[in-house]
């Protein structure tokens, strides 16, 4: 049975997680706005020892893509990407939405908050954790789109989960205790020897940067 | 005029300094790797450092994002923070393997923890903990300006005390050096940092990018110097501040007095005004900054140069007869080391690691990090 270990920095928190032996054998979550990379190692070493396990016993690692915040996103993949050259292990991503559409069995919309005034969307149909359609919404399209889907809502955002009510499910970023067991799924899946691709960032959005003026 | 000091005194063995270590358990060579993100350069070293003090660089990588920023003539913070994140681990890799060695067979992991584009500080910062915790090896949070400053121990040998001119797009200060970790500044700039007036300049006369290189192509072909008068900001005043604001701006004056674009040969001549301006103020300020270091450490070993502005051939030569006038030798590392690399960070780490001065996996990258708010190695 795989061991694993799983974390998360893409949102407004940091959170670790070991799967061994078919279940969660440890977990920590710590919500914050930043900080997170004075958290992350110091957190991973704390979960493994209540796992009672050490680096030297993992198989591979999982870690959130993205989306979400920038820094976040380069803190989750600089960590898995270290930890995987040096013990020589695969690393491999979920994409925040996944992470997050575990929480509801019946399918749901994704919507996690950008910061500038809309939403990174994905729809995951019932008993699928495969996506589709990910766009960047505004919020009132996107409850348009959770309206006619006639499903349920998963977002990080509090204010948004109150508008839409009881369809909302916990307003909180991405938790590694709870897609630990999607992330050993994937896992077995693909543990026929092939090589893992490289583990990408998910940004969604492209750097805001502007060209100089072209002098005349 | 102070006379000649003796420029090199062969440094002590490490165990003097480190009164932790017993002899038995006496110096062997250390091997640390080195990571650099805190601009547009993504770079690896491994570094050993011998008992003696010795350094031997073992391998090192180092990808330019130069060609990603030309297009906004800059480097945007974002665009730089992506790609760090992009190679970083493969270029770890590549120097492990042209190496020759695993990551046991390193004795610490050091990584530039700022000051710089935090973005990038923050990739190779947790890359370098993420390693050090695999490994369980201690990890050495550098800070960027330190590793410019003991860049020349790695190079050359320069016994502390020494005064350091650091001179690069983000800094201009000088700064006297007495030891790993102890540092104290004598004098930095009010506005601009040197390169960076060097770009701005590069800019108003449509010279290319980066600008550096691009002012001082321009100035060597410049057919009349003179051409153009510049001020020499904080020229006689007291200490040893810098000021490249006003200078910048009687460039872009100069230039809107044209009411045109400068012809290519006006342009010529203006990076060289301005270029010779720079070396005047960088002169007379270093040798203010001389004299302050002299009343506070009276066997001050050297001048050193570093940074990227050090690069600059026209400012090397400069400084090099100032130093003869002075008395003083001027040690400036080879160009490769005076711009951002990782052999400086791995030989720093190297460094603070032979004074038992590691850091916890808890550290938090900082975008500010004045070098005289560093701990003394004691």
């Amino acid at each position: 049975m795989a061991t694993l270990l799983i974390f998360d920095t893409t949102g407004a928190a940091c959170s670790a997680a070991v799967w061994s032996a078919g279940t969660v054998a440890a977990a920590r979550h710590q919500a914050m706005t930043r900080g997170q990379s004075e958290t992350l190692l110091p957190m991973i070493g704390t979960t493994l020892d209540a796992a009672g396990l050490s680096y030297d016993r993992l198989d591979a690692i999982a870690v959130t893509t993205g989306p979400g915040t920038f820094t976040g996103i380069r803190i989750g993949l600089s960590a898995a990407r270290g930890l995987a050259l040096a013990l020589e292990i695969p690393a491999f991503g979920l994409s925040s939405f996944e992470a997050l559409a575990v929480r509801a069995q019946a399918g749901c919309v994704v919507a996690i908050n950008t910061r500038r005034h809309d939403y990174y969307c994905q729809t995951f149909d019932p008993g699928r954790f495969v996506g589709r359609d990910p766009a960047i919404l505004p919020a009132t399209v996107l409850l348009e789109r959770v309206a006619k889907l006639n499903t349920g809502l998963v977002t990080d955002d509090p204010d948004l989960a109150k508008e839409v009510g009881d369809a909302a499910v916990a307003a909180e970023p991405p938790d590694a205790a709870q897609f630990a067991g999607l992330a050993a799924t994937r896992f077995a899946e693909r543990s026929d020897g092939a090589p893992y691709p490289p583990l990408r960032p998910y940004y969604m959005r492209a750097p805001l940067a502007r060209l100089p003026e072209k002098r005349a | 005029m102070s006379t000649a000091t003796k420029p090199i005194i062969a440094r002590l063995p490490v165990y003097q300094f480190a009164s932790r270590w017993t002899m038995s358990e006496a110096p062997r060579a250390c091997a640390v790797l080195g990571i650099e993100t805190s601009c547009d350069e993504t770079a690896a070293a491994v570094v050993r450092r011998h008992p003696s003090g010795l350094a031997e660089i073992v391998s090192e990588t180092l990808l330019s994002q130069v060609e990603d920023h030309r297009p906004y003539q800059g480097v945007v913070p974002e665009i730089a923070a992506r790609a760090h994140l992009e190679h970083l681990d493969g270029l770890i890799d590549r120097t492990m393997t042209e190496a020759g060695l695993t990551f046991r067979d390193l004795d610490a992991i050091a990584a530039t923890a700022g000051p710089g584009l935090i973005g990038g500080v923050m990739v190779g910062a947790t890359t370098g903990k993420a390693i050090a915790a695999a490994t369980g090896k201690p990890f050495v949070a550098v800070n960027h300006l330190e590793g410019h400053a003991l860049s020349v121990r790695m190079t050359d040998d320069v016994a502390f005390p020494y005064l350091l001119l650091l001179v690069s797009g983000g800094h201009c200060q000088l700064l006297l050096v007495r030891g790993v970790g102890h540092y104290s500044k004598l004098g930095a700039t009010i506005d601009d940092a040197v390169g960076e007036a060097f770009d701005k300049v590069a800019r108003f006369l449509d010279l290319g990018y980066p600008g550096g290189p691009a002012v001082e192509t321009a100035a060597a072909r410049a057919g009349d110097p003179d051409r153009f008068s510049l001020p020499r900001p904080l020229r006689g005043r007291t200490g040893c501040n810098f000021s490249f604001s006003g200078l910048k701006t009687a460039v872009f004056n100069h230039i809107r007095a044209l009411d045109r674009l400068p012809s290519p040969a006006e342009a010529d001549d203006m990076a060289a005004a301005f270029q010779k301006a720079v070396v005047d103020v960088l002169l007379e300020r270093t040798r203010a900054g001389l004299s302050m270091a002299r009343t506070e450490e009276p066997h001050l070993a050297a001048l050193v140069v570093a940074g990227g502005v050090a690069a600059n051939r026209p400012i090397r030569t400069a400084l090099k007869s100032l130093a003869t006038e002075e008395g003083i030798v001027l040690v400036a590392p080879p160009i490769r080391y005076c711009t951002d690399n990782a052999a400086m960070i791995a030989w720093t780490g190297a460094e603070r690691l032979a004074r038992g001065m590691t850091d916890s996996l808890d550290f938090a990258p900082r975008p500010r990090w004045p070098l005289d708010s560093l701990k003394n190695s004691a």
